[in-house]
């Protein structure tokens, strides 16, 4: 496993991502509101849209028919063309937890730069 | 010959001969509207008899092959009347002939009440109906079960018929029609039916009806009655999604529905693509908490009729493979009888394999409606 620089802290702004490439990997890199930073394979493995294209919102929940809310603001990343939504967290399809998932990477902040471990 | 019941009020299930039938699709006529009256209010007989009300047909648009008010043409009694206006009749022309265990009525095209914009007028006569199935029925033969009828534009008050004969022994369902007289099916104005359902355990079963008002919107209707049967089935399919991602079955996790006269072939691509958004859009309809085909298989049964009659032992397969994907658990036998499209069971079904009979010519209605099972030897019914 080896350890790639990819930025200062500061270049990813708070609930934000952007996505990176690794040797042959396309990764996304997500600071999310709570200064913690997680990365996931840059592709959705539905049809294979690239992620980091998507927004970064909650899971939605429903309280009854109709009361909605969200629920882990910002940690899913949702595809921009068929809406899979991936949990950053540890990569788990909010609908399919169990079977459907993309991988994840660690990363860290290291003197003040994001590090991923791949 | 084996016998499980032979009272006199009852006819006979023959155990050794052919398969037991539990046709879920029975349209009872009064022998006249006139009928009805001790049934209703002075004012409501009154208004019928001034405004030369004749039924409950009025949007039915003039389609020559059902000129015979849509019934058989020898469904008409001996003694004269409407289509399966005699329970004796009745039970000579079908019940006997197939070897019916238990019929569930749905008085004659009262499914067409809910097109009526005159709500109070639509309440009194599902009223007048209720009554009249009890007495001239359901009283006469313990075989039978039959359906709360209601005028569903207003859900409040039909829920009040639910609450008033709903509890009779031998009610089984509530009779809707599959066009909501406002928004889809899944529209929560509807509610107070579905509640009301929960309370006396019935079945909510959806007829195919016409559009109510007085203009006939969208394709589905049509000009011409073969398509107005080839196209029942695009709302069927528009309901049921309305219901899945309404969340009916969310709200109301005991409710049971049965659709009948839609068809079922289009069912397994209306599975796969409500499955399909589902899990892409959840974020829209978050109160769907499970794939809506297992909601299907959970809450809805399917009538068989209008039946894909097989004519190969290719085809059968075919057919037969449609209904797995749906699950064979979710279709009970209907005949649809006086209308003319009837299927008759042991014709329609000539070409399925037994064990596939035995199921759905009763045991999955057994199970739906709460029946004793006609093969049960120890069983009355």
């Amino acid at each position: 496993m080896e350890r790639n620089v990819l930025c200062k802290k500061s270049e990813i702004p708070l609930g934000e991502s952007k996505v990176f490439q690794v040797r042959r990997l396309s990764v996304v890199v997500v600071r999310k509101e709570n200064e913690q930073f997680y990365a996931v394979r840059n592709f959705c493995p539905h049809q294979g849209a690239e992620l980091g294209k998507g927004v970064l919102r909650g899971a939605a929940r429903a309280n009854d028919v109709k009361d909605v809310c969200y629920e882990k603001p910002g940690s899913f990343l949702y595809c921009p063309w068929h809406h899979w939504s991936f949990d950053v967290e540890n990569g788990c399809s909010m609908h399919d937890p169990e079977n459907t998932k993309i991988k994840t990477y660690d990363v860290k902040v290291e003197n003040d730069e994001v590090v991923l471990y791949a | 010959m084996s016998t499980l019941v032979n009272k006199k009020d009852q006819k006979v299930v023959n155990r050794s001969k052919k398969i037991p039938v539990i046709d879920c699709d029975v349209h009872p006529n009064p022998k006249s509207y006139e009928d009805l009256n001790p049934y209703l209010s002075e004012y409501w007989r009154d208004f019928l008899a001034d405004c030369k009300w004749k039924g409950v047909f009025p949007n039915i648009p003039a389609m020559a092959i059902v000129a015979n008010a849509g019934h058989r043409m020898d469904s008409i009694p001996p003694e004269g009347g409407l289509g399966c206006s005699s329970l004796d009749f009745y039970r000579e022309q079908v019940a006997d002939r197939y070897n019916y265990a238990n019929s569930i009525l749905f008085p004659d095209s009262t499914f067409m009440l809910s097109a009526s914009p005159q709500h109070e007028m639509a309440t009194a006569i599902a009223s007048a109906y209720n009554d009249w199935q009890i007495d001239h029925w359901l009283s006469k033969d313990s075989s039978l079960r039959g359906s709360v009828v209601i005028a569903s534009q207003d859900p409040e008050m039909a829920a009040r018929e639910i609450d008033r004969v709903g509890s009779h022994p031998q009610m089984a369902q509530v009779g809707l029609s599959i066009h909501s007289p406002y928004g889809g099916w899944g529209d929560n104005r509807y509610y107070p039916i579905w509640k009301a359902a929960v309370r006396h355990g019935l079945v909510c079963t959806f007829h195919v009806s016409v559009p109510g008002g007085v203009f006939r919107p969208g394709p589905n209707y049509g000009n011409y009655y073969p398509e107005f049967q080839t196209n029942n089935g695009l709302t069927y399919q528009a309901q049921i999604s309305s219901i899945i991602f309404g969340g009916v079955f969310e709200k109301f996790t005991k409710l049971r529905m049965l659709f009948v006269e839609g068809g079922f072939a289009w069912l397994p691509s209306v599975m796969y693509t409500m499955d399909t958004h589902w899990r892409n859009l959840k974020r829209e309809v978050p109160w769907v908490k499970r794939p809506p085909s297992q909601v299907v298989r959970e809450h809805m049964w399917f009538g068989t009729q209008p039946m894909i009659e097989p004519e190969s032992h290719e085809d059968e397969k075919h057919v037969l493979d449609i209904m797995k994907m749906v699950g064979l658990n979710n279709f009970v036998f209907t005949s649809d009888y006086p209308h003319w499209e009837f299927d008759a069971p042991h014709a329609a079904f000539a070409r399925f394999p037994k064990e596939f009979k035995h199921q759905i010519f009763y045991k999955n209605a057994v199970d739906l409606f709460g029946l004793p099972n006609p093969m049960d030897t120890n069983g009355t019914n």
